[in-house]
């Protein structure tokens, strides 16, 4: 909502595209930390996601592109389980975290510290900055000891590049921090339990460019020391961040999810070699 | 026409305000004035600080009335609050759905049925349970129309719980389990706190449906206004209970104002409850500051409450 | 849904309001013919002025004002009527249709509880007689009768008892006349756990239990059981009998802390169901399985000896007029005092004994 220039920068092939040598070289030689191997998800009897497979690389990050009810954000929540809340929920097929079947993981508390998420609305809580940050480190059977704790917040606030603005204010609430520092403040409290991975869906469309700005630039150094794998409708911004991009579509009769190409994002967004992705990021599809 | 049309809807919307509004302060004011002749016949020292009301002896002394009513909604929310919180994080949270519809049909249920019929089941079912528990003669006091109101609140602040809680956003459930809370701390140190304002205004209205009721809790209070009450079960009344007792047949002019004046005194208690939901649901949210913060978690206060409150969302 | 709350919450306010105003049409408790219901809304002009405000929060009061017409200074004295019994101001309306008999115009009449069948039977019975005449017939209290009809809202004032001199001079009534238009009788009554075998007491023994003196069964004969005292509210006219009866009338000697009920259905349900109750109860209710009606002083308490006086306790209710009273009035009173109504079935079986013998 904040890219009035998207759709016409889709038009042509003047997409800024990552081209960051350092972290290109590592494009291919990265380990795959999340790996999805012909995994298909249903709602129920509706079958959302078919025969999956895709790679999320470590330290990198990974976009997951494709027009709405692609099953994109499905795929990003079926990473932590997110899913397990809903009823009727269920999936086939492999779904790794470091070669471990994620769907096979008994503590889900566990899980969810290793595989930490940010949301599109940021959802602090309503506490203060600081517990907010903290929230996480006390839960779960290995908990952070409370001495070590307002180091660690520290640390997380300075990961989440929110230190210098709330450090005077660490103790009043988090709600009362504008939409983009809610939202680092949710990065902070996803960090501070110090995850392998980090999903995030979509997570500036509800922010302004400044502070879509600010997440993206976050979002290179934490790269440095987590995988992620981002949902985001803002094609510009996968070209941005991403190292790799995965463009999902819909099978337009079963309305199934299903990956149609991925790869090295660049090769991706200059030379598709799939003709619906050609048609999605030129803008005539979705 | 499109214009003739919206002066007319305006009028009448306007009409309808100004009934209400003067309607309301007529009230207060036949009330007060009614009330306040209470004092041309005794001292405003021995009514609001006598120990004793008893027509007999002409002694108005409001204390008994007003102890009995605080104690009375004071037992009654310190069991109702925590059930209707404790009901209402099971109906959103945890109960499936089928669970969840019987339990709102029986809190509608609960709801639909007339005070009386609370008594009648105080009566014959509170009553002599209190009595042969507690070995007490006869069971009737403050304990009894406590737990006759707790059954009488459970609506008015489950189903408002109930919408506070099932108004916050599910992005604050799921961003509580993604950093590996379980349900219940999801629910305890997340849900809870973010639902607050909303939960706060379930327990005040509670209140006021407490303090308020008249006809159950004085068929199971004893109607006792001579003494302040000692202990929770011998005989004590309430504000509304000595009302409805005696104004049919009071009949000395300082009785009947003594009565009026209860009434305006539970009139004042009710507007402070009212002033204390405006407070617990939008007091804070006024500057725009707070307002631009909050849309992201601020699912405690219905909005629902903010559109009574006149202000927008 | 919140707003409904809202709404009701108001209308709580709004209702408690009324309640302190006397009209309480929400204390209504059904299917007892004494259950004192309704106040003295008469007395209050606002109840009326909240009424017609509030149309919502007094739904059944309006449509039933439109089911009976009345003229404005009748309005609240209907609405209690309404409020009180949906089938009073049918039957009060029920003999407009038929035709003949002289008197012609409206009547309002209220006050006992304790009264009121009766009443409403006499007034469904004159009204048959005479089609012309309306009459609205409603309780809320022996003193809220004695008030109304002393302050000039209704017509005839309903009373257990008399007017003391008191409230002769304080609510500006001497010329009030009272008419005994039955006699009602009141007897002890008593949990079936208690008295044991004991059936009678003496008035001695009733003063002693009554002002607290005495506090267990075993000393009057009985059981090894507390006694548990049950009261009707003070100024009701069955507890001003029973003061008459055993302290001459002063209220004052009854033991304080007994519970004190607000109609004679409370008391039969809690005396029936408390071990070592004992309170007191009307005529009507004697015959009741679940409790024990005591005989006093070896008499009891049967239409005979009521009639006879040699049961003590109770004495004639009044109709008070201001003055004379209309003209309507008294030939209604006349109608009540007649030994044709007096003596009907219907009047025997509500349980009052004829005040003409």
């Amino acid at each position: 909502m904040a890219q009035p220039a998207q759709a016409a920068s889709n038009q042509g092939p003047a997409l800024q595209v990552r081209t960051d040598p350092s972290q290109n070289a590592a494009v291919g030689a990265a380990q795959p930390q999340v790996e999805a191997r012909h995994f298909n998800f249903f709602y129920g009897a509706f079958k959302a996601l078919d025969d999956i497979n895709m790679v999320a690389g470590e330290h990198q990050i990974t976009a997951l592109i494709g027009p709405s009810g692609c099953g994109k954000s499905t795929l990003l929540r079926a990473m932590n389980r997110m899913h397990d809340r809903t009823p009727g929920a269920h999936s086939e097929g492999q779904l790794l975290l470091n070669g471990q079947d994620i769907n096979a993981v008994e503590d889900l508390v566990e899980l969810r510290k290793r595989v930490g998420m940010i949301f599109q609305r940021p959802n602090p809580f309503p506490m203060s900055i600081f517990d907010n940050v903290a929230y996480g480190m006390q839960l779960g059977s290995q908990r952070v000891p409370q001495r070590e704790i307002p180091d660690r917040v520290e640390q997380a606030l300075h990961g989440a590049a929110l230190w210098d603005e709330v450090k005077d204010k660490i103790r009043q609430s988090g709600l009362a921090l504008s939409g983009g520092q809610q939202q680092r403040l949710c990065i902070a409290r996803a960090i501070a339990v110090r995850p392998e991975v980090i999903l995030m869906d979509e997570p500036a469309s509800a922010l302004d460019p400044i502070s879509t700005y600010k997440i993206e630039e976050l979002m290179f150094a934490l790269e440095r020391e987590f995988t992620i794998v981002i949902v985001t409708h803002n094609l510009q911004q996968a070209a941005r961040v991403a190292d790799q991009t995965v463009f999902l579509t819909m099978n337009p009769e079963t309305r199934a999810g299903f990956v149609v190409e991925a790869g090295p994002t660049g090769d991706l967004f200059r030379r598709p070699k799939d003709q619906r992705t050609q048609d999605y990021i030129t803008g005539r599809f979705g | 026409m499109a214009r003739r049309n919206a002066i007319l809807a305006q009028s009448i919307f306007f009409s309808a305000a100004a009934i209400l509004v003067l309607s309301t302060g007529a009230l207060v004011l036949f009330i007060g004035s009614t009330g306040l002749r209470v004092f041309s016949f005794i001292s405003p020292a021995s009514f609001f600080f006598g120990r004793s009301w008893d027509q007999n002896t002409q002694d108005f002394g409001v204390l008994p009335l007003l102890f009995g009513s605080l104690a009375t909604t004071l037992v009654t929310l310190v069991i109702s609050a925590p059930l209707a919180i404790a009901v209402s994080i099971f109906m959103v949270e945890i109960a499936p759905r089928p669970i969840r519809r019987i339990m709102r049909t029986a809190v509608e249920l609960f709801a639909s049925l007339p005070s009386v019929i609370y008594g009648l089941l105080g009566l014959t079912l509170v009553v002599p349970w209190l009595r042969d528990a507690l070995h007490v003669g006869l069971g009737k006091g403050i304990l009894a129309a406590a737990v006759v109101l707790v059954f009488m609140t459970q609506p008015t602040m489950v189903s408002i719980a109930e919408d506070a809680l099932r108004s916050l956003p599910e992005s604050l459930r799921e961003g509580a389990l993604a950093v590996g809370a379980t349900r219940w701390q999801m629910i305890w140190r997340v849900l809870v706190p973010a639902a607050r304002p909303g939960l706060l205004t379930a327990v005040i209205l509670g209140m006021g449906r407490a303090i308020g009721e008249t006809m159950a809790v004085q068929m199971v209070v004893g109607n006792i206004t001579s003494r302040i009450p000692s202990n929770l079960v011998s005989g004590a009344t309430t504000m509304p209970a000595a009302i409805v007792t005696q104004l049919p047949e009071a009949t000395s002019p300082a009785h009947r104002a003594a009565l009026i004046m209860v009434a305006f005194l539970l009139l004042v208690i009710t507007l402070i409850l009212i002033a204390g939901v405006r407070l617990a649901t939008g007091g804070k949210s006024t500057k725009a500051s707070t307002r631009r913060a909050v849309p992201a978690a601020q699912g405690g206060r219905p909005a629902a409450v903010a559109k009574l409150q006149g202000d927008k969302v | 849904m919140f707003k409904s709350l809202r709404v009701g919450f108001t209308g709580l306010v709004i209702m408690a309001t009324l309640a302190a105003c006397g009209s309480t049409g929400t204390t209504t408790t059904s299917t007892n013919p004494t259950s004192s219901t309704s106040g003295s809304s008469a007395t209050m002009p606002a109840a009326t002025m909240v009424a017609t405000a509030m149309p919502a929060a007094t739904d059944a009061t309006m449509s039933a004002t439109m089911m009976a017409p009345t003229t404005a200074a009748t309005m609240s004295a209907t609405m209690m009527a309404t409020a009180t019994d949906a089938t009073m101001s049918a039957t009060a309306m029920g003999s407009t249709a038929m035709t003949g008999g002289a008197m012609s115009g409206k009547l309002t009449v209220a006050g006992s509880s304790a009264l009121l069948p009766m009443m409403q039977e006499a007034a469904k019975e004159f009204q048959a007689k005479n089609s012309g005449a309306q009459i609205t017939v409603t309780a809320g209290g022996s003193g809220a009768g004695r008030t109304q009809v002393c302050s000039g809202q209704i017509d005839i004032g309903d009373s257990d008892v008399k007017l003391s001199s008191d409230e002769r001079s304080k609510l500006n009534c001497a010329d009030a006349v009272e008419t005994p238009v039955a006699i009602q009788a009141f007897a002890p009554v008593a949990n079936k756990k208690g008295p044991g075998s004991v059936n009678n007491l003496t008035k001695d023994q009733l003063v002693k239990i009554f002002n607290g003196t005495s506090k267990n069964w075993k000393e009057v004969g009985g059981d090894d059981q507390a006694i548990v005292l049950v009261n009707r509210a003070k100024g009701s006219g069955t507890r001003s009998n029973m003061a008459k009866f055993l302290f001459a009338g002063d209220d004052k000697q009854f033991a304080t802390g007994a519970s004190e009920e607000d109609n004679s259905e409370t008391v039969r349900q809690t005396v029936s169901q408390t071990p070592g109750a004992i309170s007191y109860l009307g005529f009507a209710y004697l015959t009741n399985p679940d409790i024990i009606a005591l005989q006093v002083d070896g008499v009891k308490a049967d239409k005979a000896d009521i009639q006879s006086g040699a049961w003590k306790i109770g004495g004639p209710g009044y109709a008070i007029t201001k003055g004379k009273g209309s003209e309507l009035a008294q030939a209604f009173i006349q109608f009540v005092t007649s030994s044709d109504f007096q003596n009907s079935d219907a009047f025997g079986k509500l349980g009052f004994v004829p005040v003409q013998k």
